[in-house]
């Protein structure tokens, strides 16, 4: 059986009258990195705050390694490490100290693990600096460098890479793929940027308007963005009738801009074009395109707006 | 709960107001051994008032005979300084409390896995904790430099005994004052606000109970205690009220806060 590392079942919270997130079912199994994806205000950060006990679900469960009942979440949350969207840090203490109260809220023995956390981010360079002096890259690598104390078995990032520079964000892209791989760490990640996403994930989670649009495997990703013909022609409810009866496929869909995308007869653009043509279609445009996680996000979630 | 205890105490331990705080109350002792050194004559009254036939108020320098102070004179003295002590708390509770909200490390213990009320009651500990030192830092710290400047010879008699019950006394008053601080806190997460209101409460709590004529409601009332305590000797059932009075407080602000703070949304 896979165990999960996180769970939620028709969770919902709802501020005075609206919801901002509803009935968001999500299944996070251990070992995955899960990508979760949205626009702003679309209700990640909620879920996530729901998740971790910052905030309390109106209603719905939340179940960490399988465990759901009120004290039991509270022992799980021991198992996880967060970095929320902006760093809970003390302005006025080193890294040091920072790290040395959370590692003494969390009862982890010896004082090993903030070496071992501060090399792995390589933080030793900030040694005598308070925090409030810091950047807001280094602070997002010491929130990182916190949630990495005392080695969770779930880590939980909201916006990460925010405020990193290039090299930063390759840093830790590797870091938590290593992590994944060695310690078999579940990590669920909430960013802006998908195309890094698409570089770290496994799994991805797509929320709009509180709702959970989607949930896919990078496999299934893989399969739903493949090649496309791209057409864009003068009549596209003919072209569209023409594509269904005469080259009987209904593998294509119809974006907002009216270019369809075909998915069938890729590597046979000359027969599409000329069936077309025949029938009194006059082609504006005829490429072959593949989707990126940004154009299957932004057709995914301007289709369920409309 | 030890865990969060060990944190709490260290964060203490490195809170930079709390430092200020306690070189605020050094400049406090000096002020006071000045006064009785220089044989300064004039009483000072921070606050003060008569309620039938008995005068409430915070005095520094009452000395009888101001060249020859007693160590009990000079403690009570010291007694003077405790409006600015009280304020002081409401800087040391908006500082470990609102600092939380403002910094977002309540997040920290949160996610942790730590209850909510374990993390409530853990801060309320270590603030008290802070308190007792600020207090007896301000008390012992005025009577020992009094003692060694003004070259008193003490005898370990009735005297010590009634200040270090006048200490505790005070320490379990200020403590109440904190966690009504800190409930409201919770609640209003405004530093400027809970400092205003503190201070107007402390100003204005005794005038208007003696305008009012409504003395008899003033043992109930945390800055007319405090007030009580640093005006007259205190003996037996007294005592014993104020100490179940403060308790009472501490138990219902603690309960009113921690049900806010276990349902609240921690940004």
């Amino acid at each position: 059986m896979n165990e999960f590392a996180i769970k939620t079942i028709n969770l919902s919270k709802k501020f005075s009258t609206d919801f901002v997130v509803e009935n968001l079912s999500i299944n996070i199994k251990v070992g995955e990195i899960y990508g979760f994806i949205g626009e702003n205000g679309s209700g990640k950060t909620t879920t996530i705050r729901m998740i971790t006990g910052f905030a309390a679900p109106s209603s719905g469960e939340i179940q960490l390694f399988n465990n759901h009942l009120q004290g039991g979440l509270g022992k799980s949350r021991t198992r996880i490490g967060v970095l929320s969207d902006k760093p809970a840090l003390y302005p006025n203490m080193t890294y040091y100290e920072n790290l040395e109260v959370n590692r003494l809220q969390r009862g982890i023995p010896g004082r090993e693990c903030i070496e071992e956390v501060s090399d792995l981010l390589g933080l030793e360079e900030y040694k005598n600096k308070k925090v409030k002096n810091y950047s807001l890259g280094m602070k997002q690598k010491l929130g990182m460098a916190i949630a990495l104390l005392g080695n969770p078995e779930l880590l939980i990032l909201d916006e990460p890479i925010n405020g990193l520079d290039p090299v930063a964000i390759v840093e830790i892209r590797e870091l938590l793929k290593t992590l994944r791989k060695e310690r078999n760490m579940t990590i669920l990640i909430s960013s802006h940027n998908l195309g890094e996403l698409y570089q770290l994930a496994t799994c991805f989670g797509i929320i709009h308007k509180g709702r959970l649009l989607e949930e896919l495997t990078l496999k299934e990703l893989d399969e739903k963005c493949k090649i496309s013909l791209n057409i864009k022609v003068d009549d596209t409810n003919k072209a569209v009738l023409i594509l269904e009866n005469q080259l009987n496929t209904r593998n294509f869909k119809v974006l907002q801009d009216n270019t369809i995308k075909l998915y069938d007869y890729v590597d046979d653009v000359k027969t599409v074009s000329k069936t077309l043509t025949s029938n009194g279609i006059n082609i504006e445009q005829l490429v072959s395109a593949g989707d990126s996680l940004e154009d299957y996000f932004v057709n995914l979630i301007g289709g369920a707006s409309r | 709960m030890y865990n969060l205890i060990r944190a709490e105490f260290y964060k203490l331990k490195q809170d930079k107001p709390y430092k200020n705080i306690l070189i605020t109350i050094g400049i406090i002792i000096v002020f006071c051994i000045i006064l009785v050194t220089t044989k300064s004559p004039s009483k000072i009254h921070v606050i003060s008032g008569t309620i039938g036939s008995t005068t409430f108020g915070y005095t520094i320098n009452k000395y009888k005979d101001i060249n020859n102070p007693t160590l009990q004179e000079i403690f009570n003295s010291a007694q003077g300084f405790s409006p600015f002590l009280q304020i002081l708390v409401m800087f040391l509770v908006t500082s470990l409390v609102l600092n939380e909200y403002k910094n977002g490390t309540f997040k920290n213990s949160i996610c942790a896995g730590n209850s909510r009320v374990k993390i409530y009651i853990s801060k309320l500990l270590i603030i008290s904790f802070g308190i007792l030192i600020m207090n007896f830092f301000m008390l012992c710290g005025s009577t020992l430099f009094g003692m060694i400047f003004c070259k008193i010879s003490v005898a370990f008699n009735n005297t010590i005994l009634q200040m270090f019950k006048l200490i505790m006394l005070s320490w379990l008053v200020l403590t109440a004052m904190a966690s009504l601080y800190m409930c409201f806190s919770i609640i209003i997460k405004n530093k400027s606000v809970i400092l205003a209101l503190g201070i107007v409460t402390m100003i204005f709590e005794p005038i208007i109970l003696a305008t009012l004529g409504l003395s008899k409601y003033g043992d109930y009332l945390l800055s007319f205690t405090l007030m009580k305590i640093c005006s007259m000797p205190l003996y037996g059932q007294a005592a014993y009220n104020i100490v179940l009075t403060s308790i009472i407080w501490i138990i219902i602000t603690s309960i009113i806060g921690i049900s806010i703070f276990k349902n609240q949304d921690v940004k």
